[in-house]
């Protein structure tokens, strides 16, 4: 017995570029969200909430509000970096439900590749004030070394080798070669990706996910105005949130904080995770897919080198449908934040409108899960069980 | 690309003035006694604000290590490691690997803490510890 949706999503839209060289960052916040909106049948006019990360330019959600000319009741600029849009969804059920707005807007967008500042593979730029970044400053760190070092010490704990973390972007290279927007759509093989060059050992190149522009937007409403729409109906059943941390010196680096917001969501959701007939999981790198397999409880701890070994993510003939837009490993990771893509591809599955070739029959019951910022020394999980309702 | 930057923010100032002096000190809680890193103005288990800087054996644990094979810094050229060690008093810090090195996984191998000048300031560095003299 599942829980009563308080809220729907009702609009999903993906820009359709890689690279966005000659539109501003508003354009393309403003693009995302008439996309979302058309998507939805809902006209600007009706939003009186949003949602928005700080890739949208300005203070909060003050300058794209005013571009958008928007009459908000409601907004929440949460960031917790990448997981920031898959918060947003929750956030807006729960203002929702609050009786605080009725239609929500979630944006991203951003032009990392335009802009020449592709972050995640060049030095951080934080603020050096942040204490908790004595980790990484002073050694010559960058945002690669802390699921470099994650692997690592997994591979040492489970005996999880290179070979089995490949199988993650072969996976996701199976379903990009469908998707005529992704990045990266060239099949590639376990041995292509042991033999890219390493670029943090024991990560090679192709362990790592793409550095896109582009972005999406969502539309979350009342379940009134929900069934009003003659869309698929996709409602949020089951959420949850958290961080995990350095704890002072004192944490494990091999188990993330989705084994806790996982179980949360799947228990408000009333469901069991083998009830999942797909999963959007943030492949940042193949490393934190195989963290959140075991986090969230598809396979035991350590055993997610075997999980998705021999293409145990390929929809249709492994064990569990995940990414099949072809994730931030092929096919999109707009502004270095991957919450959003997660979030829409579970939508299509959902509604029955992702690709014929990777589309899960009957898929009914799905999962997000995004990491925000970084595992091990400081990441915010969150958890989405969306269903789909006739 | 830029040189690396060491984080200097109130809290950190003495733990960074004993590693200038070539013994580093972490904050050891009042209230549990237990050592933690990265400095900060209260311990992450009871919130105690009473700590007393202490120094550490300097003396540690491999828990884990990686080689970058691409320059992010101009003070890093590649290929140069990372390696998080877990100290003999608790807490995990990370450093750099000096010298020679292990064969095979690092993991687990025992290292100690020295101190060398680099880009301008002091840090701290790791030296294995071979198991004849672990």
């Amino acid at each position: 017995m599942t829980r009563t949706p308080s809220a729907y999503i009702v609009g999903a839209y993906e820009l359709p570029e890689r690279f966005y060289p000659d539109k501003s960052l508003a354009q393309l916040q403003a693009e995302a969200a008439l996309g979302a909106l058309a998507d939805a049948g809902l006209t600007i006019d009706e939003v009186d909430g949003f949602f928005c990360g700080p890739d949208a330019p300005g203070t909060g959600p003050l300058s794209i509000a005013d571009y958008l000319n928007l009459n908000l009741r409601h907004f929440d600029t949460t960031n917790t970096s990448g997981s920031s849009y898959t918060v947003h969804v929750a956030h807006a059920a729960e203002a929702i439900a609050a009786g605080k707005c009725d239609v929500a807007l979630i944006t991203l967008a951003g032009r990392p590749r335009a802009e020449g500042r592709a972050k995640g593979a060049l030095a951080r730029t934080d603020n050096p004030q942040q204490p908790d970044f004595q980790w990484e400053q002073p050694y010559g760190l960058a945002v690669l070394n802390v699921y470099a070092m994650v692997a690592a010490r997994h591979m040492y704990a489970f005996g999880t080798t290179a070979e089995q973390l490949a199988w993650v972007k072969v996976a996701a290279s199976h379903h990009a070669q469908h998707n005529p927007q992704a990045l990266l759509r060239d099949l590639v093989t376990v041995e292509d990706v042991v033999n890219s060059p390493l670029v943090c050992d024991p990560l090679h190149r192709l362990d790592c996910c793409v550095v896109t522009d582009g972005g999406g937007a969502l539309i979350v409403t009342r379940p009134e105005i929900a069934k009003s729409l003659k869309r698929p109906l996709v409602g949020l059943i089951g959420s949850a949130e958290t961080t995990q941390g350095q704890n002072g010196g004192y944490m494990d680096i091999t188990t993330s904080g989705s084994a806790r917001t996982g179980p949360r969501a799947l228990a408000e959701a009333g469901v069991a995770i083998g009830d999942i007939k797909y999963a959007s999981l943030y492949d940042s790198f193949t490393i934190t897919v195989l963290m959140q397999l075991e986090d969230l409880g598809f396979c035991a701890k350590g055993e997610g080198g075997a999980f998705v070994s021999d293409g145990g993510l390929i929809s249709g003939s492994g064990k569990l449908a995940v990414n099949t837009d072809g994730g931030g490993l092929c096919n999109n990771h707009p502004s270095n934040r991957g919450g959003m893509t997660k979030v829409i591809e579970a939508v299509r599955q959902l509604r029955g409108e992702a690709h014929p070739a990777v589309q899960v029959p009957g898929c009914d019951l799905a999962l997000v899960n995004a990491i925000g910022g970084q595992l091990a020394v400081r990441h915010a999980p969150a958890t989405l069980i969306l269903e789909r309702f006739a | 690309m830029g040189i690396s930057k060491i984080v200097m923010g109130l809290d950190d100032k003495p733990m960074w003035a004993s590693i200038e002096r070539g013994a580093m000190e972490l904050q050891k809680c009042g209230e549990c006694g237990a050592f933690r890193y990265p400095p900060a103005p209260v311990c992450p288990h009871d919130l105690s604000a009473d700590a007393e800087w202490t120094p550490v054996s300097g003396k540690g644990t491999i828990l884990s290590w990686v080689v970058f094979h691409k320059q992010y810094f101009e003070d890093h050229v590649p290929p140069y490691n990372s390696v998080a060690i877990e100290l003999e008093e608790g807490p995990i810090v990370v450093s750099q690997l000096r010298g020679d090195e292990p064969e095979g996984s690092w993991i687990g191998q025992r290292v100690e803490l020295i101190y060398a000048e680099h880009a301008g300031r002091t840090q701290h560095f790791a030296r294995w510890l071979k198991p004849e003299a672990a």
